[in-house]
């Protein structure tokens, strides 16, 4: 490749990073706008300070977890444990959920570019962020097949309220048989983030309301429940139906209960 | 690898953002909270619902940690994905009518796409005066979201997340 062709290419270069920079003041601070896009398609702005009359502070303003947060990625210990390997490899710091450095004058511009690294690479946790999936797919398929159960003679009652021993709960379908017995109780449960927290919330339902019900645990998208979790499901007695296809979650779900009932 | 799992339904979003929202908080409470911990996430009701909906979760962000206004943040979520929102970039990316933007801008829900990510429109400062308050009173007012003062009296402690 000829001089010519690489001098017009590094002027192309500098002539994009450069029209992409900015430092304007705001406050006591210096809003300094840094080239490179992150995941959301947007520059990076850090902020500078003095702090003496050598030493500058740089940081993001927290704006990269501002980001994440509003855009549904929340900052669990695991995330924020994230951040800080990023910080650290940068060699700057995560702290109060803030990227910062402190630095002398001459080095400010080396720091503000880690800063903006150290944002756009915040950016990436975006890539694990997934949503919730509403629940109603499978309760509408796990609710006409429970219907199903009312010509049996079984009661069959939507969002029942029940008082446990410390809580008053919420069970998402209970089915109680015409003559005297243990009713059954079905509870859809999807992972959501973490579906430790949702075992343990399950879990806590069932044994707050001890022997009242015979527990049925559809859950959604089984693929994402962790071993640890289903582990817990089992231990406190409820039997488990992996709802892997909503259509078939119902008809599955209705066999369980007929077989916790006892009438299979 | 976790897979993508789908947004909320088109429907249900536009319904969302066309009903006036209810915020049971007052204005004050919030200001507090942002100042003790810099963001926070409010459940929000929407009017004529008189129980939690079990299949969605609407609910609005705001982040503001420090004194800086072009770096605060706001949105709402149903089911934890942005259907609105509103910030500041120093961008020069493609905003709805393809026109180069910076600065604030509104997050737009496009039912094509299912999300609001990338469907950006200008808008003016929400915090002319630098102050938070105006920002939240400016967003409230955008996002159709009121602050039902009767509620609050007596109401339980906010469910902040953690």
């Amino acid at each position: 490749m000829g001089s010519r062709n690489s001098d017009s290419i590094l002027d192309a270069l500098r002539e994009h990073f450069g029209c992409n920079v900015a430092a304007e003041p705001e406050g006591e601070f210096l809003r300094i706008t840094l080239p490179g896009n992150t995941l959301d398609e947007h520059l990076v702005t850090v902020y500078a300070r003095p702090l003496t009359v050598d030493y500058w502070e740089v940081q993001d303003a927290a704006s990269a977890t501002a980001d994440l947060f509003c855009q549904g990625v929340h900052l669990t210990p695991l995330r924020r444990a994230r951040l800080r390997q990023i910080a650290e490899r940068l060699r700057v710091t995560f702290e109060d959920d803030v990227f910062k450095a402190v630095c002398r004058e001459e080095e400010l511009a080396f720091y503000a570019w880690r800063v903006r690294d150290a944002v756009a690479l915040a950016s990436t946790l975006l890539l694990e962020h997934r949503f919730v999936r509403p629940r109603i797919e499978v309760r509408r398929h796990v609710r006409m097949a429970l219907s199903a159960l009312q010509a049996k003679g079984f009661q069959v009652r939507e969002r029942a309220e029940t008082r446990g021993e410390h809580a008053i709960h919420r069970v998402d379908f209970e089915i109680r048989p015409e003559r005297e017995g243990v009713a059954a109780a079905v509870q859809t449960l999807s992972p959501g983030n973490s579906p430790w927290l949702r075992a343990e919330a399950y879990a806590f339902m069932v044994t707050d309301l001890d022997h009242q019900y015979r527990h049925v645990a559809v859950l959604q998208d089984p693929e994402f429940w962790t071993k640890k979790a289903l582990n817990l499901l089992h231990s406190v007695g409820a039997r488990v139906v992996e709802a892997r296809e909503p259509a078939s979650a119902g008809q599955q779900t209705r066999e369980v209960v007929e077989e916790v009932l006892g009438q299979r | 690898m976790a897979r993508r799992l789908p947004p909320p339904s088109p429907d249900y979003v536009r319904h969302v953002l066309e009903t006036p929202k209810r915020l049971r908080c007052s204005l004050n409470e919030l200001i507090n909270c942002l100042n003790r911990d810099g963001r926070v996430t409010l459940p929000i009701e929407l009017e004529g619902t008189t129980e939690a909906d079990p299949d969605h979760g609407v609910e609005l962000n705001v982040a503001a940690k420090i004194n800086l206004p072009k770096s605060w943040r706001a949105s709402l979520k149903v089911n934890r994905q942005r259907v609105d929102g509103v910030d500041w970039h120093a961008t020069e990316v493609k905003g709805a009518g393809c026109e180069p933007l910076s600065g604030w801008h509104r997050h737009v829900y496009d039912e094509a796409v299912g999300d609001a990510e990338r469907n950006r429109v200008p808008i003016e400062d929400p915090a002319p005066d630098g102050k938070i308050k105006t920002f939240i009173e400016s967003i409230l007012k955008m996002m159709n979201v009121y602050i039902d003062a009767e509620a609050i009296n007596g109401q339980q402690e906010l469910g902040l997340d953690p």
